[in-house]
């Protein structure tokens, strides 16, 4: 057995790459006028829709989620837990809540997700994948509707639907600690 | 007071840090006082609290400005609109200010609180501006990197950090931090020896991947213990403390410590320092009496005062005792009264009962607050902390003889052994001081016997019940294979669980999940196996509580006793809420306390109780909405639902029985035997 070559990358576009990446590092009230509006999301899918929410309220995302375990609450209910990072988190199961049919700990192998914090901790909010990180601008805002249906901020340029940031953290919070 | 340097900064910084949790807390309490009676008397425990271990440090002129604090802030009650807009005004700015101090001693690591805005302070609280002090061994009030400010200039020129901002230190023992530098060495070592062999094509692997494993458990284990201290952490400079407030009050104490070895993590430990310090000081200001009174009741001259820890598997429990005069129960009792209670019920309650509902409730029967011990909150104080982290309070007290108040509070960190069992294809671990043994289930056939009222399972001279492990946890899908029992044992009796597998017995460091795996749930923790597994840490006193409840046939009879039920009572008011709860818990059914119908929905989704028990009028939601809301969600769907009403209203109880209310009862009426009879018709009974 042989030890595997450490991989060498080679930008093709150097000077590109990093004009790029000078402007993902700058904060928003540091843009250029042509960055001006830009938000920058973490794209995702939610039943089969193109979907997105603002990298402000996601704490780390996760291409799937591993082993979850089913925690039992009592009298039949139950939690998915999984472990992000070495921290067991609850999960919250958006892509199961937007399908009208939430997973159970075994479904979620392997589901991405976002960590969101909220005021009860960290939760691991399952979504549909691909996950991406992107900029894109607001095109048009979107009436909330109390309930519990998702909940929509409006929708951005590149089509996907932004959801609600503010409430998104609810939700995952009342999802894990109704 | 003098500590080694080592003690005292140790100390210092865990003062800094309560500090600034204290002054986040009573900030957010600033903003409701106006609107949330209770938030001014939360105000007044939490600047207690600090004021105490500020004067425990030596730091006087801290501990003056918060006692007037308090007194600034409880001024507020009754007070005109206008003067009362003042003085909040007032108590906000001192908050900036003394939040600007904490912030700079955090900062600068300094043993002291910056003097300039020590000036700035003492005004706005209406104290006298002091001279300042010089430093003194140990008690330094002078931070040594403040800046000059104007004394006039009350607003602190910064904003004060916020409260995440802190760093939290510990300190460990070198030796520890030795040994893991140790392994981690072995660790890299060996990680080298088994790349070397894996590149070499096989010959070894086994051998170094062990070394791995082991070094990697062993630096894991010893990385969870530095986590860690030993109590003396909270116990350091006490006895020197008492000494020196029995002689400010002419009183001689001998004080016993015991426990210095227990080890515990460093904020359960910080919490238990502050708690200590409440009771010891009531202690010695109105327990322990003068030399003369012991002598005249024919006591030894000097008092006692004991102080013991013990680390339960996931409880720090913490007795703190004297031989003084004991409670005044009777001024308790008219104090009680006098705040509300009803005198019938009060009157009928035992001494017991009505400490622990005067310690829940909080009050004081002194007329005056005294710079030792405040005006007598401190034990409300510790009940309310030890109740907020998920622990308890219990008092008890001999008229002339002393009082013992025993409080507990819940591990952050702790390491458990655990035996790991398979059930419904899941992987659980169960606390190995619980489990009796385990069976082989084919082999033990002549041991197994279906009844009336289930399997049960022959062990030695006893008969268990024995209950599928997976349908006690509430688990669905079919039962599993069940080829072995598990004997667990409790407090309150032993059942036998069958399980799919049985696995090693693996040391786990259980970590907490909100709103599913807490203390006093189900499942209070969730670890890790060192394949990565993840194990769920079952309570095994929840865990026999529900293996009777899966036992139980629906319709059942009621237990003459209904122990072990768990009930959530909402109920605005606190004098009545606090005689339900000990009517309930004298009865054995387990309390949870919401003071509204809100409240009781955090309670219920923390961990779903027996019954909730609900008072139908309350603020927020009211017991109406509450039921609703109940009878909406999914889980908590069949929560048997009581509610309790002062008149009988045919439309209050119309709109219940619309709602999704079980049954409705008049509080006039109410004893905990009515409540059983009525949960046994409604199916719900215990063992």
């Amino acid at each position: 057995m042989t030890a595997l070559p450490v991989p060498h990358l080679v930008p093709v576009e150097p000077e590109r790459l990093e004009a790029r990446a000078r402007e993902l590092a700058r904060v928003d009230g540091d843009r250029s006028d042509s960055g001006e509006g830009l938000l920058r999301v973490v794209a995702f899918t939610l039943a089969g829709s193109p979907c997105a929410v603002e990298t402000a309220i996601v704490e780390r995302a996760v291409v799937g989620l591993t082993r979850p375990l089913g925690v039992p609450l009592g009298r039949g209910a139950e939690r998915a837990v999984v472990y992000v990072e070495e921290v067991p988190l609850p999960v919250a199961d958006l892509a199961g809540h937007a399908a009208g049919a939430v997973r159970g700990a075994a479904a979620l192998e392997g589901s991405p997700a976002l960590v969101v914090t909220t005021p009860a901790g960290p939760v691991a909010v399952a979504v549909g994948g691909p996950l991406d990180l992107g900029e894109d601008r607001l095109a048009a805002t979107q009436p909330s509707p109390d309930g519990d249906g998702l909940r929509l901020a409006g929708r951005l340029a590149g089509g996907a639907s932004l959801v609600d940031a503010g409430w998104l953290v609810a939700w995952a919070q009342k999802a894990v600690r109704p | 007071m003098s500590f080694d340097a080592a003690t005292r900064a140790r100390l210092v910084g865990l003062f800094v840090s309560e500090a600034d949790e204290t002054v986040v807390g009573l900030r957010g309490l600033c903003e409701r006082i106006a609107t949330d009676g209770a938030a001014l008397e939360d105000f007044g425990r939490l600047a207690h609290g600090l004021k105490g271990t500020a004067a425990a440090l030596g730091f006087g002129r801290v501990a003056d400005v918060l006692h007037a604090l308090e007194d600034l802030s409880l001024g507020l009650r009754g007070e005109a609109p206008a003067d009362a807009a003042r003085r909040l005004e007032r108590v906000r700015t001192a908050l900036e200010v003394l939040g600007e101090g904490v912030a700079r001693m955090t900062a600068s690591g300094g043993d002291g609180f910056p003097e300039d805005l020590l000036a700035a302070l003492e005004p706005l609280v209406g104290l006298a501006p002091a001279e300042p002090r010089a430093p003194a061994a140990g008690a330094e009030e002078l931070g040594a990197a403040t800046t000059p400010v104007e004394a006039r200039d009350l607003r602190p020129p910064v904003a004060a950090r916020p409260a995440e901002a802190v760093v939290e230190r510990i300190s460990v023992p070198a030796a520890d931090v030795d040994e893991a530098l140790r392994l981690a060495s072995s660790l890299a070592r060996t990680a080298g020896q088994l790349h070397e062999a894996l590149a070499a094509g096989g010959a070894g692997e086994a051998t170094a991947a062990q070394g791995v494993a082991a070094a990697a458990a062993g630096l894991e284990a010893i990385v969870a213990s530095l986590r860690l201290l030993p109590a003396d952490a909270a116990l350091s400079g006490l006895e020197e403390e008492v000494r020196e407030l029995a002689a400010g009050l002419g009183k001689r104490i001998e004080v016993k410590v015991t426990g210095r070895e227990v080890r515990a993590d460093r904020r359960t430990l910080q919490s238990a320092r502050g708690m200590i310090r409440h009771l010891v000081r009531n202690s010695v200001d109105h327990g322990v009496e003068t030399p003369a009174a012991r002598e005249a009741a024919g006591k030894p001259a000097t008092g006692r005062l004991g102080v013991s820890l013990e680390a339960g598997e996931a409880t720090l429990s913490v007795v703190v005792s004297d031989d003084g005069a004991g409670f005044d129960v009777a001024g308790i009792r008219l104090a009680l009264v006098k705040r509300g209670a009803d005198a019938a019920r009060i009157a009928a309650s035992s001494d017991a009962e009505v400490l622990q509902l005067w310690a829940h409730e909080g009050g004081s029967t002194r007329a005056s607050a005294t710079q030792v011990s405040g005006r007598g909150l401190g034990l409300s104080a510790v009940a309310q902390l030890a109740r907020a982290a998920g622990g308890g309070l219990e008092v008890r007290s001999a008229a002339g003889e002393g009082s013992l108040v025993t409080f507990t509070l819940p591990l952050e960190v702790y390491a458990v052994e655990a035996l790991t069992v398979g059930a419904g294809g899941r992987l659980f671990g169960l606390p190995l001081r619980a489990v009796e043994r385990t069976v082989h289930l084919a082999a033990a056939r002549d041991a197994l016997h279906d009844g009336p009222t289930g399997r049960t399972l022959a062990v030695g001279e006893t008969i268990l019940p024995l209950v599928p492990l997976a349908q006690a946890l509430g688990l669905a899908g079919p039962p599993g294979a069940g080829r072995f029992a598990v004997v667990v044992r409790g407090e309150a009796g032993a059942a036998a669980f069958a399980v799919d597998d049985v696995g090693a017995v693996a040391g786990l460091v259980p970590a907490s999940v909100a709103g599913v795996a807490e203390h006093d749930a189900l499942v209070t923790g969730i670890g890790r196996l060192a394949d990565g597994a993840a194990v769920a840490l079952v309570n095994p006193r929840a865990l026999l509580a529900a293996a009777r409840g899966a036992r139980a046939a629906p319709g059942a009879p009621a237990p003459a006793s209904p122990r072990a039920l768990e009930v959530v009572l909402a109920e605005d008011s606190l004098a009545t809420r606090e005689v339900l709860r000990v009517l309930l818990e004298e009865q054995g059914f387990r309390v949870r306390l919401a003071a509204d119908g809100e409240e009781a929905l955090q309670r219920i989704a923390e961990r779903l109780p027996d019954v909730l028990v609900s008072d139908v009028n309350m603020p927020r939601r009211d017991g109406i909405a509450l039921t609703r809301a109940v009878r909406a969600g999914a889980a908590t769907a069949r929560l048997p639902v009581v509610l309790l009403t002062s008149q009988d209203d045919e439309a209050v109880r119309r709109a219940g029985a619309e709602a999704g209310a079980d049954a409705y009862l008049l509080k006039s009426r109410f004893n905990a035997d009515l409540l059983a009879e009525t949960l046994g018709k409604l199916g719900v009974v215990a063992a």
